[in-house]
């Protein structure tokens, strides 16, 4: 049965901590707050201010992230919080099937210099959470001239017995955010040639502009066949529910805010879209849709979806969670190792990736960082 | 490992740590251990967790931090959200029936605030769960002879298993698969699978 929890919290709660009233303001102390303005050296033109933590069970968590776009502007809420709600990887022959988050209750590791340089604008936070702060290519370009962009990444890696998992944020100076998991390290022993899937499943708690009155819709492209024209709509998620994703319709969850709007009066949103190379159907009913739009209820924090969904509750215009999830096919080949003996394994399968990008729109009141 | 002590503790009679929210920490930092032994004290404590727990065996598997969303009271800027509100969640496995018990703490209000009873997902693994599941292996001649001279001096890693299949040996157990390594390789034979449920110890071949 759904827990039905923030009612009674909240009929209980006068405690708020005194420091934290106001969005923008620091949440959380050194070395898990990441103030990174850009460009790097300034003069500032947008800000991130970012908490994280890990915790066992859970890895690399965005505890909260605050944007700026302009420096006369006030810090806007993004994240309430953001991390990966678990990890579910079945063995194509039916077994094993493990939730590598939920199941085991797994730590990140010790990071060292080998693995996060000065050199790409590397600092190591805590011993465990990787900080690079870098060029990250073209924002634009126009006839040779143009503007290249930076970002501040965070990363850790989950040591998940044989593999380890990356969990990497990254927050753009556009405002742009983007998450990914990575899986890498040492194939099952027993079965090292086996092929499977590595199932991230994120939890995104989008609280735009605070966390009242938010709403998600569908962003929906289609193409008018037989015709020539296509069109786009937006159409609104009124109940939780679970979609699925269709490339062919480019669908994009749209969060908005219900009075958040820039300067031009034009309505802003975030629009959540998945990077992916394939889409999983396994037995579990989690996996039989690709995105799932609930009510925020602290307590529902894994992806025992479609629980969550049961009886379905009103999501416009309230406090609402997105739930996302990608896949890795993680096919074996030479180059993930060999037996070196008749019982010993060794070698590491390279990092393959799964993730999604949260894009701004709206947000500025024209091309940010132009000329 | 540890079994509720459910007649020594009166209910509500909880002793707590005096210092809640040392002095500078910040709204979202990580759990103190004050805050952690405080969470431990109080669900133990807590009418609902004892009831759901009884007598049978179970082990404290995690304690993490959340943030909760408190009730606004001014929702005009700038202080148009409040801040956030310092929790705990805390998470037992019970042997007895394989499900979990999940407990909510509101550290400011020092009270458990919701209490679960979970069937529907995984339950981690306590640190003492697989400090034991080593234990019983390496104390396991037959095993040992199978790991070569020296078994102490590989490293182990560790794997939850979770079965789907009625047939699984484990379904509805809390077993464990332990993994050994010398040096970057990994012993690919046998399968070491612990049931920590009845402490036994199995090898299969794949």
């Amino acid at each position: 049965m759904r827990t039905r929890a923030l009612a009674l919290l909240m009929a209980g709660s006068a405690i708020v901590c005194p420091s934290a009233t106001a969005t923008g303001q620091q949440l959380c102390s050194s070395p898990y707050f990441v103030e990174q303005s850009f460009p790097i050296g300034g003069p500032a033109q947008t800000t991130w201010r970012i908490c994280w933590q890990t915790q066992p069970g859970w890895g690399l968590m965005i505890t909260s992230a605050h944007f700026r776009k302009s420096p006369t502007s006030p810090f806007m809420r993004v994240f309430w919080d953001a991390y990966v709600s678990d990890i579910f990887v079945p063995y194509h022959p039916g077994s094993p099937r493990f939730y590598d988050l939920s199941g085991f209750g797994f730590d990140v590791t010790s990071l060292t210099a080998a693995v996060c340089p000065a050199g790409v604008g590397g600092a190591i936070l805590a011993g465990r959470v990787c900080k690079e702060v870098h060029d990250r290519g073209l924002m634009w370009e126009d006839d040779g001239g143009g503007h290249r962009g930076q970002e501040v990444v965070l990363w850790s890696a989950i040591d998940a017995a044989n593999y380890n998992y990356i969990v990497e944020w990254t927050f753009r100076d556009d405002g742009v955010i983007m998450g990914r998991l990575g899986a890498t390290a040492v194939n099952l022993p027993g079965i090292p040639t086996i092929a499977h899937m590595h199932n991230a499943v994120w939890r995104l708690d989008i609280d735009l502009n605070g966390f009242w009155g938010d709403a998600a819709h569908l962003g929906t492209h289609t193409e008018n066949l037989p015709g020539n024209s296509a069109t786009d709509t937006e159409p609104l998620i009124a109940t939780e529910t679970g979609l699925e994703w269709d490339d062919l319709a480019f669908n994009s969850l749209d969060v908005f805010d219900a009075t958040l709007k820039n300067g031009r009066g034009d309505p802003t949103s975030y629009h959540f879209m998945p990077i992916r190379s394939g889409t999983a159907r396994h037995a579990e009913p989690f996996t039989k849709k690709d995105f799932w739009v609930t009510r925020y209820h602290y307590s529902e924090r894994r992806p025992t979806l479609p629980s969550y969904v049961t009886p379905p509750e009103n999501v416009s215009n309230t406090d609402i969670v997105v739930w996302y999830w990608g896949s890795i096919h993680h096919v074996p080949r030479d180059e993930d190792g060999q037996y070196v003996n008749t019982y010993y394994w060794e070698g590491e399968a390279l990092v393959n990736w799964t993730g999604f990008m949260l894009k701004p729109n709206n947000l500025f009141d024209t091309t940010p960082f132009f000329p | 490992m540890c079994r509720l002590h459910l007649l020594s503790a009166a209910a509500g009679l909880v002793l707590l740590p005096a210092v809640l929210h040392p002095q500078g920490a910040r709204p979202l930092d990580p759990l103190t251990p004050a805050e952690i032994a405080m969470t431990r004290e109080l669900v133990r404590a807590d009418t609902q967790v004892r009831r759901l727990i009884g007598d049978r065996r179970n082990v404290l598997t995690q304690i993490s931090f959340l943030a909760l969303k408190s009730e606004a009271t001014d929702t005009t800027a700038p202080t148009r959200e409040p801040g956030p509100v310092r929790a705990a969640m805390a998470t037992y496995y019970v042997y007895d029936g394989d499900f979990g018990v999940r407990a909510f703490v509101n550290l400011a209000k020092r009270a458990v605030v919701v209490v679960q009873r979970v069937e529907e997902e995984p339950i981690p693994m306590a640190p003492e769960e697989i400090a034991t599941a080593k234990r019983l292996a390496l104390a396991d001649s037959g095993l040992r002879r199978r790991l070569g001279p020296r078994p102490e001096t590989l490293r182990v890693e560790w794997l939850g298993v979770t079965a789907v299949d009625t047939s699984d040996a484990c379904y509805h157990r809390r077993c464990v698969q332990l993994l050994f390594r010398r040096g970057r390789a990994f012993l690919s034979r046998p399968t070491v699978i612990i049931d920590l449920t009845n402490r036994t110890v199995r090898t299969e071949e794949r």
